[in-house]
């Protein structure tokens, strides 16, 4: 595993504030936000009526599905291109430039995945795409991915970011959800609410070396990330901040940075009852006395809450405002709410601070936390951690032989404990299938042992169910009284927050899309999280699909789960090697995964090869723990090939 | 018992079944009808609705009884239990909610 420091060498935005760094830098200076009454769409039946768009005049058709696809795509080229430019990198090998993609739900429709690959081809990327969505962390959630792909060595130059837009439907859901201000946001100042807004925003990461060798620009040293789990609601996070709490510590961890070193935190602050205070509980816990002295501010207050790409457009304004010396401060600040940042920053305009070290930190529904730690100057790694990575269990629900669907079964009989209202199949097929692995492992989990126990799902859509459901609302009622519990089902990562608070998992978690094969791609990201770091010590693998028959008659419902871990136990089946290359490289991906595992890619060196369906490598495992082999399995999607072996020397 | 009253008790009944029958249909709430206690609370421990829940609640019960709540009725003592659910009901659809 290659160790190099990870080094930001360009990165590019378009956000309400404008189009480019430069646009966008001179808005932040001058303390101007991107907030004003909405053209794009009708806001007349709403109770608030600002947004922060993307100034795009005329251009911009985003009330039918196919334009809100293609207007992410358009955001996410303009953002990355510039990325590109700023890095002075040229793709000298396509295939080792890797896209890594963070989007909640702007271009839900027609596939996640396929968003992303028409992004990586219009830059010209050839290698892995991985499509991260976990709502409003998902663009920072991505820089991390981003980060294991070069130290996996998979890739050499990564663009990683996010885009979203912002459309009736979400705007009517976060309305029903009664979360909007009638005023523009100011995160932890009286006034409570968001505002929502959109955009997408890149980095350019590579490794120093790399960047060193040739002379490309430095932005700031990509120090550490580290990602966890709520497991409390839907859409509030946990009040005690503890889950939040827990990616910051672990972040600290991964960047070798103690809190006395962060000298400015990037807070997620949407404004919200339920964010503001939990989110400012888990930053005083975790950097104790230093957070009396730490401003901490939010940069929603000039962009509104762009969504999933919230994260990375937060990062890049505060590298902007790091590049000039400053910190950014929370707008239209009046009065402190109660459990609010000793030094929120109130002012108008950016102040001079001398920062070193900073931390942004990103929420979501589901509550999938993610945070990174970026410095000014290039820092040393912490002592590498390399630890093997078995599989102890493995469940799965499948359709009987000759149907599509998945039957009915009683989820109440595998989670007695389990309160199942309003979950649609999708979360109860893959909470079953994560149900029966963990059984299958023989763990019961409490205490400390959940915190280090995280589940990462690769799923395709959110349940078909709960669309027709939030369609079904808008037709009959309008979308001013849309439901809202259905729109809180639509992000991707729903399923994974559901499954994850009804079997109390709040390790790291994430949820990931390339299209068909996402559980195997799943199942190699957590292998690189879990092999190369100390805060978690299982991560169940989940992957779930629920087609729309009507529309996609070739696929059919399943749900599987892998359990991780990094403490073998006994008669344990080791996943020995794992990799990702792009789409038309499923021989480099084989070859990596083969060669991380010690082995020759020839057929005698192997004893079963296998498509790679999270199912079949569970079946895999299911015959390497009746004896000694090893398998090879792989999968090819649009997006990205992946290859994993599993072994079993010792039977 | 006199025909007013029992009448009334009647029109009570058949406002609490659809009450009930909104907290399932559209609440999604995992019991049969007879299983809600007329008297459990709507939030918390009682029946498990939370904020995300709240607004729902208040468009279902519209959509069933074609009444208008104000954009407060959230906070009212009305929202706390099935049983004041039905007496908001009752109100709202011009029966006297008291027992005559």
């Amino acid at each position: 595993m290659n160790r190099s420091p990870v080094v930001i060498t360009g990165q590019g935005a378009v956000c309400a504030l404008g189009l480019g760094l430069d646009a966008i830098w001179a808005e932040l200076a001058a303390g101007r936000d991107g907030m004003k009454p909405i053209e794009r769409f009708s806001t007349a039946t709403f109770t608030t009526h600002l947004g922060g768009m993307v100034p795009v005049p005329g251009t911009l058709e985003v009330d039918d599905a196919k334009g809100t696809r293609e207007t992410c795509i358009r955001y996410s080229v303009l953002a990355a291109k510039e990325a590109v430019a700023r890095a002075k990198v040229t793709f000298a090998n396509p295939r080792r430039v890797a896209l890594v993609l963070g989007t909640s739900m702007g271009s839900h429709l027609g596939g996640l995945h396929e968003g992303s690959a028409e992004v990586a081809a219009a830059l010209g990327i050839e290698g892995p795409v991985v499509t991260v969505s976990t709502a409003c962390s998902s663009s920072t959630n991505a820089l991390g991915i981003g980060r294991d792909l070069l130290d996996d060595g998979l890739a050499d130059v990564v663009l990683a970011g996010g885009a979203d837009v912002l459309c009736p439907e979400i705007f009517a859901g976060f309305h029903a959800l009664g979360l909007l201000s009638p005023k523009k946001c100011s995160p932890f100042s009286e006034g409570i609410g968001t505002t929502l807004g959109e955009g997408a925003g890149f980095l350019v990461l590579e490794r120093e070396a790399d960047a060193l060798a040739r002379g490309a620009p430095f932005v700031a040293c990509f120090s550490g990330y580290a990602l966890s789990g709520d497991g409390y609601h839907a859409t509030s996070p946990e009040p005690s901040g503890a889950g939040v709490a827990r990616a910051l510590r672990a972040t600290l961890d991964d960047a070798g940075l103690r809190a006395e070193d962060i000298d400015y935190v990037n807070a997620h602050g949407t404004g919200t009852a339920a964010n503001d205070p939990a989110e400012w509980l888990a930053i005083s816990s975790v950097l104790g006395s230093r957070a009396e002295q730490v401003p901490v501010s939010s940069t929603k207050s000039y962009l509104a809450h762009a969504q999933g790409a919230a994260g990375v457009l937060e990062l890049v304004c505060s590298l902007l405002a790091l590049e000039h010396g400053q910190v950014l401060p929370t707008l239209h600040f009046t009065k402190p709410r109660r459990r609010g940042p000793s030094d929120p920053v109130a002012q108008t305009t950016p102040r001079a601070a001398k920062v070193e070290h900073l931390l942004s930190n990103n929420s979501a529904f589901g509550g999938a936390n993610a945070v990174v730690a970026v410095s000014k100057r290039v820092t040393p790694r912490r002592a590498p951690v390399q630890r093997p990575v078995y599989v102890s269990g493995f469940g799965a629900l499948l359709p009987e032989a000759g149907s599509k669907r998945l039957g009915p079964f009683k989820l109440e009989a595998l989670v007695p404990t389990a309160d199942t209202r309003g979950m649609d199949p999708s979360a109860r097929a893959l909470t079953g299938a994560v149900a029966l692995a963990l059984g299958d492992a023989k763990l019961t989990l409490s205490g400390a042992a959940r915190e280090r126990t995280g589940l990462f799902v690769g799923t395709t859509n959110a349940s078909p169910v709960s669309w027709e459901e939030f369609r079904s609302t808008i037709r009959e009622r309008g979308l001013v009284k849309v439901s809202a519990p259905a729109f809180t089902r639509l992000v991707l990562n729903s399923a994974t927050g559901t499954a994850a608070r009804l079997l109390g998992l709040r390790g790291p978690t994430t949820t990931l899309t390339t299209g068909v094969g996402s559980g195997l791609v799943a199942a190699a990201l957590a292998a690189t999280y879990l092999s190369s770091r100390t805060d978690a010590d299982r991560l169940v693998v989940g992957a779930v699909d629920e087609v729309d028959l009507e529309r996609d008659t070739g696929r059919s419902d399943a749900a599987a789960a892998l359990v991780l871990t990094s403490l073998p136990t006994e008669g344990s089946v080791r996943l020995a090697g794992w990799a990702l290359a792009g789409p038309r490289a499923l021989e480099e991906a084989i070859a990596s995964a083969c060669g991380a595992a010690s082995v020759t890619p020839a057929r005698e060196h192997l004893d079963a090869l296998a498509s790679g369906s999270l199912a079949s490598c569970g079946a895999a495992f299911q015959s390497l723990r009746l004896g000694a082999g090893r398998t090879l399995l792989v999968d090819v999607s649009i997006a990205a090939s992946c290859a994993v072996v599993l072994e079993r020397s010792d039977a | 018992m006199t025909p007013v009253l029992m009448a009334w008790l009647e029109h009570r009944a058949q406002q609490l079944a659809r009450v009930r029958r909104v907290l399932i249909e559209d609440l999604k709430v995992q019991r049969e009808p007879d299983e809600i206690d007329p008297d459990a609370p709507l939030f918390g421990t009682g029946l498990g609705l939370d904020s995300v829940d709240a607004v729902e609640l208040v468009v279902s019960l519209e959509t069933e009884f074609g009444f208008r709540l104000d954009d407060d009725a959230l906070a009212r003592p009305s929202m706390r239990t099935v049983n004041s659910l039905v007496d908001l009901v009752m109100r709202k659809t011009g029966g006297s909610h008291v027992a005559p």
